[in-house]
């Protein structure tokens, strides 16, 4: 009972969009498993990897998710990631950049923003490999870090 | 698991939020035969940035920055930025007259052809760029601006009231191809908008 209330408390703490975004990343790898029919692949330490890019870009980035797929030599002719994930993570995500080629590889960067903060979910599929990326950024932050990564992350509340 | 897959992803987030972003939003000003060129295409980039998106980029220019200020003060009375870029393995993917038709697209009243270049680099066909304001009551409302090269066609369409001289500072920002003043050296030159038929990409199909 303890136990359950203690983890009511912690979802409670999460951040909503962060929560929304989860399920949304789900739901974008479970479409491409399902369509495509590869498997994600488990990726061991990846909880502890999103934590160190949270404290090494000062707070600008969190929540990083990453699913690699294996089996994904080759998709289907005509495979259009974009169009896969546009029914997956809904209306309130906007296509912002579509790459694509004549070797049939393809970028899809679908972008969820928020008051402040923006959640990106980047789909690639390139050298027979696919793999889809979530994170969740914070503007100010990042602009910080990206003028000044050292110093940014040793002060991140300064500019 | 590929640790370079997952680095070239992490990147691309970087690069998202990078000032030199290449940016696609469905705007009214693109050709209607676009997608003719994207199935000829090797490689083709579309970015759109809506109205939310373009607030949200701004947050990433530097108001310091005397550019990035200007850029950041231009964006924010714009409604959506889009770009279609398309690649070609070899040249005549499209034709002087394909080049035509998409400028003739831009003949309405509402639509002022504001500049026109044609390059002639040595030995190989034109390259020439176009753009047209959308002007409703005196004010700019929108902008496109079409860019030919050999293997390469560019669009872009600006949606909001922008400013030209505000065009110097988006330019190399948001996925809009640099837009660099005639010289008048060389074999560049600023021809007159309605000359325009005889200043196509060159000799292509």
């Amino acid at each position: 009972m303890i136990r359950a209330l203690g983890t009511c408390c912690l979802a409670a703490l999460l951040p909503l969009p962060l929560l929304h975004a989860d399920r949304d990343f789900n739901e974008a790898v479970a479409s491409v498993e399902s369509a495509y029919h590869v498997h994600r692949q488990h990726i061991p330490l990846i909880g502890l990897a999103s934590f160190c890019t949270h404290v090494a870009s000062g707070g600008a980035i969190k929540g990083v998710r990453i699913a690699v797929f294996d089996d994904a030599a080759k998709l289907p002719a005509g495979a259009d990631l974009a169009a896969l994930l546009k029914e997956a993570l809904g209306s309130q995500w906007s296509l912002t950049v579509e790459t694509r080629n004549s070797k049939g590889e393809q970028d899809a960067v679908y972008v969820h923003p928020h008051a402040r903060r923006m959640t990106l979910l980047i789909a690639s599929y390139a050298a027979g490999e696919l793999s889809i990326v979530r994170a969740d950024m914070d503007a100010e932050h990042l602009r910080r870090w990206m003028h000044d990564p050292a110093g940014h992350a040793r002060h991140p509340e300064t500019d | 698991m590929s640790i370079n897959r997952i680095g070239t992803a992490l990147l691309a987030a970087a690069a998202m939020f990078s000032p030199a972003l290449r940016v696609g939003a469905q705007t009214k000003c693109l050709p209607g035969d676009i997608e003719k060129y994207a199935a000829k295409a090797s490689s083709r980039s579309d970015v759109n940035l809506d109205r939310t998106m373009l607030g949200f980029a701004g947050n990433f220019l530097n108001q310091k920055d005397g550019n990035e200020a200007e850029a950041k003060q231009a964006i924010l009375h714009l409604n959506a930025i889009v770009v279609h870029s398309y690649e070609f393995d070899e040249p005549g993917a499209y034709s002087v007259a394909d080049v035509d038709g998409i400028r003739s697209q831009y003949k309405g009243p509402e639509w002022s052809h504001i500049v026109s270049t044609s390059d002639h680099p040595r030995g190989k066909p034109a390259e020439t760029s176009d753009i047209w304001m959308h002007i409703v009551d005196g004010k700019s409302t929108g902008m496109v601006i079409l860019s030919a090269e050999e293997k390469e066609l560019s669009f872009v369409c600006i949606d909001g009231v922008l400013d030209p001289s505000m065009l110097s500072h988006l330019s190399g920002q948001f996925g809009i191809p640099q837009v660099n003043a005639p010289s008048g050296n060389g074999s560049r030159k600023l021809v007159a908008p309605d000359d325009n038929a005889s200043s196509g990409p060159g000799n292509r199909q």
